[in-house]
């Protein structure tokens, strides 16, 4: 074939090819270094590095991702920080996803699920001097409790509780007697809204039934809206889903059997009129005030901190026109629980 | 294999030894010999039906005693040398008699919430369709003789392609057009290297599959960005059908969209042309020995260009009723590997539409029965998700008999210089 200058000369155009690529790659260190973390106070707006590394299912699930990616692209536009997302395809991505941006000396590293709790404490350990936010899961709860972590909870379950509160009634005056859950996975966050929920649902209608399913995947929407479509052909008429993305598909179902459909994390009614209302979930919130905090250098780490209905962390969506004679209903039970009056949500998911 | 161990398998072997006769890849499936094994199996299922909804048999009984003629029935096949029909006898007769026995220990809510035929039905056509229009365009690829592992790169192209058409045109007709269009343009990507650059098949076709996930998972984010496809995206209608009394197989029919009973038409077609016509028995000519196709003055080369571009096709249009036909949406990577069960149901189905179609059927009732299983035990939830891939297993490990493929397929042809 070529003769063997020429293929030489062949491979060392490849190889020079692949340097300039890989060198194209990484295209925030030429950013300026000025955000060290350990600088002396400056005035407000410092421009410090902020990453976030999402979890599976992906910026497009218009619910858990993408609305951490809403808080830091505001953090970009409002106070001015530098900012990269990465993409997790898998699990296996979570560590090194998060030690690239610890090793590029990024000053605040956002974390986003439950799922990659471990992840987070193994590279929290190994680069003590990064400042690490991670949502759904507790630094209390961490094995070494890393000092450099902040852990941003949620009670999914008051969220939960309102939603279900205003599934019941609609299902009281609808004649059905069956509300359902589609969860993803079965981890605590998902739990919560769940438990929730069917608490919620009992409050409002003592004698609806519930049926709850997994789909083992945040991904797939297929999956999903089978899952779906089995609950509503055993008579639900109200589907809650809580499985990101692939939850997408939950709603989807039920727009075409004519339910309804109620969204989680983001404020899903722009999906359609099918959509009774969202058991929301400020995670923007929580990805910005971190952000607000470690550049004013007011990053509380080595604690927890928790959203609930009381600091508006938590709350409910749009009802739709479906739902809205019961706003206020719905309005007085989130005042009960604000106030404490109204306590012992469960959450956790009990046996049948 | 030393002589003291040869003689022991021999030994153990000696009284299940195989009649003589024609090899049994030839041998009919209902001749006579094989009819107590078909009277088990049958006999197996019953065991276990007459456990489930709408018969509810309470009582271990009735079931063990079926169980016991085809056991019965079992092993005289296997001491008639009858080793494959002996063993899915046995299987039919113990696992009947096992689910059997569970179903009548498992309460009947439970029984009824799972077993609920016509929704079963139903959801097993849903998972079967894209199923089967891959697994058809793999047959009609490797019937000629290129082996086509890209299916899943099709599949996945036919899904994005098809979203992104039936939204920009607003019709869902143009929009499967578009998807079959970008599912045979990378087949003709397939094709030339497989077929005129003679390349291996098998690296060509892992490499399509890596180009179609990042081409349109960068069209994705590219053109529809952080919110996804649209809401409004034109849906391939359902085709409702007044059969909601008869029974469950009315009730599973009664809403089903369009693609699903395109699937079915096409097996149909995919038969009649591939073995009820004269360019179809080319097209398997070239499968099986294309030097003396080419020596009556066809040519092969054509033939497996118009093949392989015709199975990206198939399997694009498995991709679009994915995408446009049942989530109404497009999600990176989407297809999730169906492309690769639909391999695994063509080897299962022998290269006939047909059988084909039945492996499909079976591996979407598996995941439909999969996903209500949980019912049960919601610990072993994951678990029975592994349950279509773990029938995936037993098909291609050859419990189904000797799978042969077309003869010359996966070796490129070189015409003789001169």
């Amino acid at each position: 074939m070529l003769a063997v200058s020429r293929r030489l000369a062949l491979l060392a155009l490849v190889a020079m090819a692949l340097f300039g690529i890989a060198a194209c790659g990484d295209d925030d260190d030429s950013s300026s270094s000025s955000g060290s973390a350990t600088t002396q106070e400056q005035p407000a707006g410092k421009k410090i590095k902020v990453g976030l590394v999402t979890d599976i299912g992906g910026l497009n699930d218009r619910s858990f991702n993408a609305l951490a990616n809403k808080g830091l692209q505001q953090g970009k536009s409002e106070l001015g920080v530098d900012v990269r997302v990465i993409t997790s395809k898998s699990n296996a991505d979570y560590v090194p996803n998060l030690s690239t941006l610890a090793q590029q000396k990024y000053d605040l590293v956002i974390g986003v699920g439950f799922l990659m709790a471990e992840a987070t404490e193994t590279v929290a350990n190994k680069f003590p001097n990064t400042k690490f936010a991670i949502i759904d899961v507790s630094q209390q709860g961490m094995k070494t409790k890393p000092k450099n972590v902040q852990g941003l909870l949620f009670k999914e379950n008051e969220a939960g509780y309102l939603a279900g509160y205003l599934a019941g009634l609609y299902a009281k005056d609808n004649n059905i007697n069956t509300v359902s859950t589609v969860g993803g996975q079965k981890i605590p966050p998902v739990d919560h809204y769940i438990a929730g929920f069917q608490a919620g649902a009992k409050a409002a209608n003592s004698s609806i039934k519930t049926l709850n399913g997994y789909s083992q995947d945040f991904v797939d929407q297929a999956k999903c809206k089978e899952l779906a479509l089995s609950q509503i052909a055993r008579g639900s008429g109200v589907v809650f889903q809580v499985a990101g993305q692939c939850g997408l598909g939950a709603l989807d179902a039920a727009k075409q059997e004519g339910k309804q459909g109620i969204g989680v994390d983001a404020d899903q009614a722009y999906l359609g009129s099918h959509v009774l209302t969202s058991a929301t979930k400020k995670v923007d919130v929580a990805v910005f005030d971190s952000i607000k905090d470690a550049q004013a250098d007011q990053f509380k780490a080595g604690t927890d901190r928790i959203f609930d209905v009381k600091t508006d962390g938590v709350g409910i969506g749009k009802i739709s026109s479906a739902g809205a004679k019961y706003q206020a209903d719905v309005d007085k039970i989130k005042a009960q629980i604000a106030s404490g009056e109204l306590t012992d949500i469960p959450d956790t998911v009990g046996g049948k | 294999m030393s002589v003291a161990r040869q003689d022991f398998t021999e030994r153990l072997w000696g009284s299940f030894k195989r009649p003589e006769g024609p090899e049994p890849s030839r041998r009919k499936a209902f001749a006579r010999e094989h009819i107590p094994a078909w009277i088990a199996i049958a006999l197996g299922f019953l065991a276990w039906l007459i456990t489930l909804p709408p018969f509810l048999v309470r009582t271990w009984i009735p079931s063990l005693i079926l169980g016991l003629i085809a056991f019965t029935l079992a092993l005289s096949t296997l001491y008639g040398g009858e080793k494959r029909y002996g063993a899915w006898a046995m299987i039919a007769a113990l696992g009947g008699t096992a689910g059997a026995y569970g179903a009548t220990r498992s309460g009947v809510a439970n029984l009824e919430a799972v077993v609920v035929w016509g929704a079963l039905m139903a959801a097993m056509l849903r998972y079967a369709t894209p199923l089967t229009f891959a697994a058809l365009g793999g047959l009609v690829s490797e019937r000629s003789g290129v082996v086509n592992i890209a299916l899943e790169g099709m599949m996945l192209m036919g899904a994005f392609f098809a979203a992104w058409g039936a939204d920009k045109s607003d019709s869902w007709l143009i929009g499967i057009l578009v998807g079959v269009l970008s599912g045979m343009a990378l087949a003709s990507i397939h094709a030339v290297f497989a077929v005129s650059l003679r390349a291996d098949q098998i690296v060509v076709g892992t490499a399509l599959n890596f180009i179609a996930l990042g081409l349109t998972g960068y069209l994705y984010v590219d053109i529809y960005g952080d919110q996804g496809t649209p809401d409004n995206l034109p849906q391939v209608p359902e085709l409702k059908l007044p059969t909601d009394s008869l029974g469950f197989i009315g009730e599973a029919i009664s809403n089903l969209n369009l693609l699903v009973w395109g699937s079915l038409l096409a097996v149909l077609l995919v038969w009649l042309y591939v073995f009820r016509t004269t360019r179809g028995l080319r097209l398997r000519a070239v499968g099986e020995n294309p030097r003396a196709v080419e020596t009556v003055g066809i040519d092969v080369f054509k033939i497996r260009y118009l093949a392989v571009i015709a199975s990206g096709g198939l399997a694009a249009l498995g991709g679009a009723f994915l995408s446009i036909g049942f989530v109404h949406s497009f999600g990176e990577n989407m297809t999730a590997g169906r492309g690769f069960i639909a391999l695994a149901a063509m080897i299962f189905g022998r290269w006939r539409p047909w059988a084909t179609l039945g492996a499909t059927l079976l591996f979407g009732f598996s995941s439909a029965l999969a996903q209500r299983l949980p019912e049960f035990s919601e610990q072993a939830a994951t678990l029975f998700q592994a349950l279509p891939y773990v029938l995936t297993l037993i098909a291609v490990a050859g419990l189904v008999g000797r799978s042969t493929p077309p003869a010359a397929d996966g070796v490129p042809y070189q015409r003789e210089s001169g």
